[in-house]
């Protein structure tokens, strides 16, 4: 009985405190008007017009595969440059700290502080607005995260199986690939799923860096925010497709995403 | 096989030394067991040989050739660890095999030498499974099947039964006693069970705070151990040490004597001239017979009596109040609180100075002495 | 067996490091010198004859004389505080509700954490339909149950209900560290304690809570690092306004820089940032590491 109510008690908390975001899905699927129906009108009828807005306003198809083409590049670099990172940092103790901190202390300096010279070096370049530029700096500024988690990964292995590959005859490069990344999959799949999230979610660079060409979703949202009148179905549905994919991920990464979230800051 | 040469060999971190110039030679073919409190640098040392571990000075040399700087995978060896450290994305027959694989042998020579340890070590039907399906005894068995496999020179093994129950262990003790006879290959083992360094060992290096105590047969090791650590550590129950004056001395004999035990002569040959004035003395649980009160060294009163059977543990109270344990034959038929005496043969008895060294008697050469 | 350091020619590994190495100076070292640059000359990016005129400190003083960058730091400082203290607070409310075992948990518990990997700038932009003083759903409610509207984004109410933005977002990230530490507990402790006659809220108050500060400080030092650059959400929200009122220090240095083009008062600006956010955060680090530098097992041993 205690575990019943303890139940409903949490269902309730869970319902009320996604609230908020259910509301913004709700207004995504109907017709403004039935929005602040009084009463509140549990049916409603369906509506996809906010969709259609959205694609009819903007080049909304673009900006989703801008994100995906940056967000799926910046994963799959950033994986392949932190899985030996993470390897090195574990197995050469000195010097590896040193190195874990600096990177660390780089990952607390705003961003904002940051987009000023990166801005002009890609004006000098000519890089601006390009998905190499995106992709690179999204993968910079994932590093130092993806290399600290992956490292706590790495340090859950046992030692001696590292020794014993040795002993069999693997280089370094051998036991990473052989023994310790086949090992820690898992944890190199939870981390590249925080990774994606992180890329996908990116904002302040995308809306220095790009304009038009490769500008990504979570930017172009703002052409919604500032349009004039209240479209909630537009601006809803705008903001639900953005948030979508993350939240396909966070359910199907369940297990991980719990282990990741804490990950950094328990282990 | 190969020998394996130390040569003043030492290790340290940072200002800490916890290797500290280390000589020891270890014949072809030989079983040498490195035993020793934990902490006592046993596993780093024997790290050292694997190439796990960096030598901060001196020389290693296997079968010969200088190793110190030598890869791990390029010295011949092949280890066995306490934790098995068995790939656990990996099958049986792929942990046996990794070492052929990464030095690109043939698939059917691989094949064939991964078949042929799994035969040696009965365990053909286990190749297609995990590391997580096995007991703990067929882990050690794979582990042991990877070492086989490259047929090593010289097989290290950390402390390989550490983690198997009792009865698992004493099987697998004579596995791998069976193992060294059929490969008859050099094999350095590191142990804190002093039982599996008896048992396996051709030569016993203890080993404390970094520094070789002895090197020796396991019986030369239990009879004429060099120091009061290595007599402590050697035999089970511990020797009992007593605190002794020396009373007297005339020619190559000294006499001791204290509250607990009664004045007895020693002969300790040359030594007796300058023989200190307060010596340890070390009888073995099983060197005291108990006998009736009065007639005896060393007068005592019973407090304890452990019934096991084949034999009795008595643990005696001395003048002193100084506890020792006595183990007899049989039934003894004591109760707690008896007055009893007690008496030892003095061959089986020895003599420490107050730097731990033992005396040696005028029989023995100077042989069991480092 | 710990801290052991590996043998030299071993040291192969750290070419591995190369490629990050590479990655943080082209993005992070190359920026940084070039805003040290910029610091100390006059650019503005709409007169170009500015661009190598050197003013030295001028920027930075302009900017240290600058109320609306002291307001900046202001708004930054509260937001992190009350954020961090209300987030510690939910997430400890919550923690303890979802320790308990009951069907569903694990569903339930991702649905909970949803809020911190929805993106930010979403974030912002439905709180801000929900703050909408007219048609949000707040007032909406407010409204209908009797109450009185309120200015959500109004000068008087934004920082707070920026603030309470961020504790809808991170509440869950704070419940998650705290799961985590509530794993480590002692459960046979728990159990002697009740033996000897605890009740339930006095196990939580002399063993649990105590258990889990050192989470507790975890979790608030992560927050806090992330909530000094705060932008995105804040941007979508309030845009930094009404005025300065949600002007975050990230959000000031945007303005400066991407509002008035002042190439040479923004690098003044983003050092001023960068140094400022290292020194509050740089002993939260070293507590972070603290004890896992030296890795307690693992690869290395």
């Amino acid at each position: 009985m205690r575990k019943f109510l303890c139940l409903v008690a949490v269902v309730v908390l869970v319902f009320v405190y996604l609230f908020p975001y259910t509301w913004m899905v709700l207004s995504a699927f109907r017709y403004p008007a039935d929005t602040f129906a009084i009463p509140p009108k549990l049916f409603f009828e369906i509506s996809f017009d906010g969709f259609r807005n959205v694609f009819r306003q903007s080049v909304f198809g673009l900006y989703l595969m801008n994100s995906l083409i940056i967000t799926l590049f910046s994963v799959a670099i950033t994986m392949l440059v932190a899985t030996p990172a993470a390897y090195a940092l574990v197995r050469i103790s000195r010097g590896g700290t040193a190195f874990l901190l600096t990177v660390l202390i780089a990952r607390m300096i705003p961003a904002i502080a940051l987009v000023v010279p990166i801005y002009i070096i890609g004006n000098l370049t000519r890089q601006l607005d390009t998905y190499q530029i995106m992709i690179v700096v999204t993968v910079a500024f994932n590093l130092p995260f993806a290399i600290w988690m992956v490292r706590g990964f790495f340090l859950d292995l046992p030692a001696n199986l590292v020794d014993a590959a040795r002993i069999d005859g693997a280089s370094e490069w051998q036991v990473l690939t052989q023994v310790a990344a086949p090992l820690a999959r898992g944890g190199i799949f939870a981390t590249s799923v925080f990774v994606f999230v992180g890329a996908w979610n990116e904002f302040l660079f995308a809306l220095i860096l790009t304009s038009g060409r490769t500008t990504t979703a979570t930017v172009a949202l703002l052409s919604f925010r500032t349009s004039q009148g209240i479209e909630w179905d537009t601006i809803s549905a705008g903001a639900f497709m953005v948030s979508l994919p993350v939240i396909v991920f966070a359910f199907i990464m369940q297990r991980y995403l719990v282990e990741g979230l804490t990950m950094g800051a328990v282990k | 096989m190969a020998d394996v040469q130390l040569k003043e060999i030492a290790k340290s971190f940072g200002t800490v030394e916890v290797i500290k110039g280390i000589d020891l030679e270890i014949g072809h073919g030989e079983f040498v067991v490195f035993v020793g409190p934990s902490g006592c640098g046993k596993s780093t040392l024997l790290r050292m040989i694997a190439g796990l571990e960096d030598i901060s000075r001196g020389e290693l040399r296997i079968d010969g050739r200088l190793c110190n700087d030598i890869a791990p995978r390029d010295r011949g060896i092949a280890m066995v660890f306490q934790s098995y450290a068995l790939y656990p994305h990996m099958s049986v027959y792929d942990n046996v095999g990794f070492s052929l694989k990464l030095a690109r042998v043939p698939r059917e020579e691989r094949d064939a030498k991964v078949r042929d340890a799994a035969r040696i070590l009965q365990m053909e039907h286990l190749l297609d499974r995990r590391p997580a399906q096995l007991s703990g005894g067929q882990r050690q068995r794979v582990a042991i099947g990877r070492a086989i496999v490259r047929h090593p020179k010289v097989f290290l093994f950390d402390e390989p039964l550490s983690n198997l129950d009792a009865a698992l262990r004493v099987d697998m003790r004579m596995e791998i006693a069976r193992l060294h006879q059929e490969l008859g290959a050099t094999m350095v083992y590191v142990t804190h069970d002093q039982v599996e360094a008896m048992t396996l060992a051709d030569k016993i290096v203890v080993l404390d705070h970094g520094e070789v105590q002895q090197v020796g047969a396991p019986l030369e090791l239990y009879h004429r151990p060099a120091n009061l650590f290595v007599a402590g550590f050697i035999g089970s129950p511990k020797m009992n040490l007593l605190p002794v004056n020396v009373t007297g001395s005339r020619g190559r004999s000294i006499q001791i004597g204290s509250v607990d035990v009664m004045a007895t002569p020693f002969d300790i040959g040359a030594a007796a001239a300058g023989a200190p004035k307060e010596l340890v003395l070390g009888i073995r649980p099983h060197s005291l017979r108990v006998v009736a009160a009065g007639a005896a060294k060393i007068p005592a009163e019973v407090k304890l009596v452990e019934h096991l059977g084949n034999e009795t543990v008595i643990k005696a109270q001395l003048a002193s109040g100084a506890a020792v344990l006595a183990i007899v034959a049989g039934d003894a038929g004591l109760k707690p609180g008896e007055k009893v005496g007690l008496t030892f043969d003095r061959a089986e008895a020895h003599l420490f100075d107050a730097a731990g060294r033992r005396l040696l008697r005028s029989s023995e050469t100077a042989g069991g002495r480092r | 067996m710990r801290f052991r350091p590996r043998p030299r020619r071993d040291s192969s590994a750290i070419l591995f490091v190369v490629p990050a190495v590479f990655a943080a100076l082209l993005v992070l070292i190359v920026p940084l010198a070039m805003s040290a640059y910029y610091s100390i000359t006059g650019w503005k990016i709409l007169q170009p004859a500015t661009r190598n005129k050197i003013v030295w400190l001028d920027n930075y003083a302009l900017v240290l004389t600058d109320p609306a960058f002291w307001s900046s730091i202001k708004v930054t400082l509260i937001y992190t505080v009350a954020g961090v203290a209300l987030e510690s607070l939910a997430g400890l409310a919550l923690a303890l509700l979802f320790r308990q075992n009951f069907v569903g948990r694990g569903v339930l518990r991702t649905l909970m954490i949803l809020p911190m990997v929805i993106t930010p700038a979403v974030v912002g932009m439905f709180w801000k339909l929900l703050y909408d003083p007219n048609y949000g759903l707040y007032n909406f409610a407010l409204t209908s149950i009797g109450l009185p509207a309120v200015p959500w984004l109004s000068s008087t109410w934004a920082l707070t209900s920026v603030i309470i933005m961020d504790v809808w977002e991170s509440s869950p990230f704070f419940m998650l560290v705290l799961l985590a530490g509530l794993q480590t507990e002692d459960k046979e402790a728990v159990e002697a304690a009740r033996i000897d006659g605890a009740s339930s809220w006095q196990v939580v108050y002399y063993l649990t809570l105590p258990h889990l500060v050192p989470y507790l400080a975890i979790a608030a030092a992560f927050r806090a690092i992330w909530s000094l650059s705060e932008f995105d959400k804040v941007y979508m929200l309030t845009l930094g306004g009404p005025g300065d009122a949600t002007t975050t220090m990230s959000l000031y240095a945007f303005k400066v820089g991407f509002v008035g083009f002042d190439i040479g008062k923004i690098s003044a600006v983003s050092w001023i940032i960068a140094v400022l956010t290292l020194v509050v955060t740089a002993p939260l680090v070293a507590y972070l590491l603290r004890g896992r530098g030296a890795g307690s097992g693992g690869l290395r041993r």
